[in-house]
């Protein structure tokens, strides 16, 4: 087999071409309109972590509450005084004071019970005991903040302690659910509309025979985590543990539509009761005894979120779903309730 | 050499062509205007909200010296006027400084005024409110 060998070239008859100065600025414009397309891509899948992240805080808490139930029978109240069952109290006489959040009956199933056996469910636990106090200095309980929110990690008034971004819901206001009245209704003289219709409300002590509903169809938790803009375009943090933080009960004995006794003073916070649409942040005067959204605590402060479209709801049943801004007020509003009789549709 | 580097420079804008985004389209408003008297007396200072109790929408517009002027949803809505001083709570240690209504619940939380903004001509309101 004979092989013919071609003769190598010769170096001088080698073309050497380079790339013009207008092919190298084309394709580095290429590069950068790539790049410029990555980084919002980067940007979105960083928030999709920080989504996941704050659905994975809801799911914990609910898996919180039904270890509350199992242990107790009961879903732990919205928010308490300290009486029994909620404090060591036995009448509203001595119990009178502010009492605890259900966030802080939650603590044993969040790996907090360290806290929680030192917790003195008396003299005012959620304000202004100051052993609690002391306790929850400077800790940040990890499943009551969500990544994403913009908002101060803590409170207002309390020094050094955090706020949550997440509020127990506590049902609906009036109006809102066609052929259905509400009725356990207190319009609270400076705090806005709360509703006993939902499982976390002011002394509420539901258990899951209670959601005749389904617990499928239930909002238990929410998202409460971005800025209200007022009317006059400022930011304000208006969410339901702004100024006390996320330990703070009532300070009344009853549950709305008694929740008036024996003081004046009935705020709720850390609970909210559904009365404007998800995400209606913008537009707010600062009026609590009106329209229940403002500075020091309103009950009816929209469920919103820093997520674009919605809000991240915990169910009853423990299931975490995402709630559009534009889902009907009256589908939210029988989400909220635990015993309207409505057929819900989709969601 | 031409034609690939038009090729390319074609690519480019095809990449760069941004996809067009199209907000999600708020409720068309319209401009409302008008006045408001507390026992027949300009209200000096003041809120007045367009509600529509059902949907949860809700404009809140400033009274000043009795005249307010903005936009509003169209349709029959629930009017509530407000007319808040600031007082500061003592009650167990929070002192927190709280709004009170100077307006009765009937102009408010339990409002039986209406308006219905139309969607043309000028929508113009009068509320005469009394104090007792």
């Amino acid at each position: 087999m004979n092989r013919v060998r071609r003769a190598p070239e010769l170096p001088s008859d080698k073309v050497y071409r380079g790339f013009t100065l207008i092919e190298l600025l084309v394709v580095i414009a290429i590069i950068a309109v790539l790049i410029a397309l990555l980084l919002p891509a980067v940007q979105q899948a960083r928030e999709a972590a920080r989504r996941t992240q704050c659905k994975n805080n809801l799911k914990q808490m609910g898996l919180a509450l039904h270890n509350h139930h199992d242990t107790y029978g009961r879903f732990p109240p919205g928010g308490a005084m300290d009486q029994q069952p909620f404090g060591i109290g036995t009448s509203s006489a001595d119990g009178a004071g502010w009492g605890s959040s259900w966030m802080v009956y939650m603590l044993p199933y969040l790996d907090q019970g360290t806290i929680f056996s030192k917790w003195q469910f008396t003299g005012s636990s959620g304000a202004f005991n100051t052993n609690n106090t002391n306790l929850i200095t400077g800790i940040r309980i990890p499943p009551y903040s969500c990544p994403s929110s913009p908002l101060p990690p803590t409170c207002g008034n309390v020094t050094g302690v955090s706020a949550a971004t997440y509020v127990g819901v506590s049902g609906a206001a009036a109006g809102l659910i066609p052929n259905y009245t509400e009725t356990r209704i207190n319009n609270l003289q400076n705090g806005g509309s709360t509703s006993g219709g939902g499982v976390l409300f002011p002394n509420s002590s539901m258990n899951f025979r209670d959601l005749t509903d389904g617990s499928t169809n239930v909002i238990a938790i929410s998202e409460h985590g971005d800025y209200i803009t007022d009317t006059s375009n400022a930011k304000q943090d208006w969410r339901a543990s702004q100024p006390w933080g996320w330990h703070i009960g009532v300070k009344s004995a009853t549950s709305p539509p008694k929740f008036n006794a024996p003081d004046p003073d009935n705020r709720s916070s850390n609970e909210v009761t559904i009365r404007y649409p998800i995400n209606k942040k913008t537009g707010w005067a600062d009026n609590v005894a009106g329209t229940g959204v403002g500075s020091y605590v309103g009950a009816n402060t929209p469920l919103n979120s820093a997520h674009t479209g919605g809000v991240h709801v915990l169910l009853a049943d423990g299931s975490v779903r995402f709630l559009s801004d534009s889902l009907g007020l009256d589908v939210l509003a029988r989400l909220a309730t635990r015993d309207d009789g409505q057929v819900l549709g989709e969601f | 050499m031409s034609r690939r580097m038009w090729l390319m420079v074609l690519l480019t804008v095809c990449l760069a062509l941004p996809a067009c985004q199209s907000g999600r389209s708020e409720p068309r408003k319209y401009a409302v205007s008008g006045t408001v008297t507390l026992d027949d007396k300009p209200l000096a200072d003041g809120l007045i909200y367009f509600k529509t109790i059902a949907t949860g929408a809700i404009e809140c517009l400033d009274i000043k010296a009795g005249k307010f002027k903005g936009q509003a949803e169209p349709g029959d809505r629930r009017v509530e006027i407000s007319s808040l001083i600031t007082k500061t709570e003592t009650f167990d240690g929070m002192k927190s400084e709280t709004k009170q209504n100077l307006i009765p619940t009937q102009y408010n939380m339990d409002s039986t005024l209406t308006a219905k903004v139309a969607t043309t001509g000028s929508n113009e309101f009068k509320f005469e409110l009394k104090s007792k």
